[in-house]
């Protein structure tokens, strides 16, 4: 005669995970997600300290690359300069300005990396999570949704916005230090009606 | 020690989905949670000491990313469990088992899937859902009376 262990485990035993765990796609994401966080600190940090502390783009030295895109909802003509690793920062052309920078990597089919170019590493900031003044925002290219009162630590929201005329899904986690972690994807990852549209 | 998530993937996800299935009853969902789990042990510096803390870890880690699933999100319609997952029994019994298991409060299915399945001593378990040994007991014991109710000679009495 079975025991309950063993009915129960026959019973359940075909529950699997619909397809495996990859890490690979998030930890791509991440990577270049990561990459850019200490960037916006530091530019944050530069502000903190005042107007003498910003860097300025005829300092920075280095093969200087024109590139456009959207940073904080709005959109931007900067010069992208390398740091001579596989990243960059970029500059208001016209002030001088630091705005922030960063690098990443992407992988070609064999799972070699391959550096993001400037305007690669500049589209990150197209679609990102941003606190400002106790404020958090979603900015999706043109777009920004206020998302502050949505968040609570170390709670995981999940909301869908439109950017560039797509729908973007994304899932934002606020730790419990404060700080924010954040994927965003023209993908659902769960089901899509599961996203918060925001308005 | 820190083992690779390589070798923890294959050992774990699918018993991590079934840990995270009894908190949701909804595979796409669960398998965030399980997907989200990973990422932290990888992105997580931390230090175990052995795979049975691994294993803890990423149990207590798999059901709280489970309930915050559950927490965030709006659902607009359900569906049968079955055609949520699409599984298949060969037994009726086990899908009477499975069935009767799923209609269950979920704070008695994670037990469940804790002591049946993962073979965790309520000890364990206490630790794993952050309560009290009493109380996993208490979860036990009702489901068990719950299932004895429905299944009758195919559920086994039990003293615990």
């Amino acid at each position: 005669m079975k025991t309950n262990k063993e009915r129960y485990k026959q019973a359940f035993s075909n529950l699997q995970m619909p397809k495996p765990v990859d890490l690979k796609e998030e930890t791509m994401n991440k990577k270049t997600k990561m990459i850019l966080r200490p960037a916006i600190a530091f530019s944050l940090a530069a502000l903190l300290l005042g107007g003498s502390a910003l860097a300025y783009a005829t300092d920075a030295g280095g093969i200087r690359t024109k590139v456009n895109g959207w940073f904080g909802g709005q959109e931007r003509n900067v010069e992208a300069v390398s740091n001579g690793d596989i990243g960059y920062e970029f500059y208001d052309p016209e002030t001088g300005e630091y705005i922030g920078g960063g690098g990443g990597v992407s992988f070609d089919a064999f799972g070699n990396e391959i550096p993001m170019d400037a305007q690669e590493v500049f589209d990150q900031y197209s679609t990102q999570v941003e606190k400002k003044e106790d404020k958090y925002f979603l900015h999706l290219y043109e777009n920004s949704y206020e998302i502050t009162d949505l968040l609570h630590p170390g709670k995981t929201i999940y909301v869908q916005g439109k950017g560039n005329g797509i729908i973007h899904y994304a899932k934002i986690t606020l730790d419990p230090d404060g700080s924010i972690s954040s994927s965003i994807s023209t993908e659902p990852k769960i089901e899509a009606d599961s996203y918060q549209k925001l308005q | 020690m820190k083992l690779p998530a390589e070798y923890l993937i294959p050992q774990y996800q699918d018993r991590l989905y079934g840990a995270a299935f009894a908190v949701l009853q909804n595979g796409a969902d669960a398998a965030d949670a399980v997907q989200m789990t990973f990422i932290k042990y990888v992105d997580k510096d931390l230090e175990y000491k052995d795979e049975e803390h691994i294993r803890a870890w990423l149990f207590k880690t798999v059901i709280n990313q489970a309930k915050d699933i559950r927490r965030s999100f709006f659902r607009s319609h359900k569906v049968s469990i079955e055609a949520a997952i699409n599984l298949h029994f060969e037994q009726e019994e086990d899908q009477t088992l499975f069935e009767t298991v799923c209609q269950l409060p979920e704070k008695d299915r994670t037990v469940l899937q804790l002591y049946y399945y993962e073979d965790y001593p309520i000890k364990e378990i206490a630790r794993i859902l952050g309560i009290r040994e009493s109380n996993v007991k208490k979860r036990l014991s009702r489901a068990r009376s719950k299932l004895k109710n429905v299944l009758q000679e195919n559920w086994n009495d039990e003293n615990e």
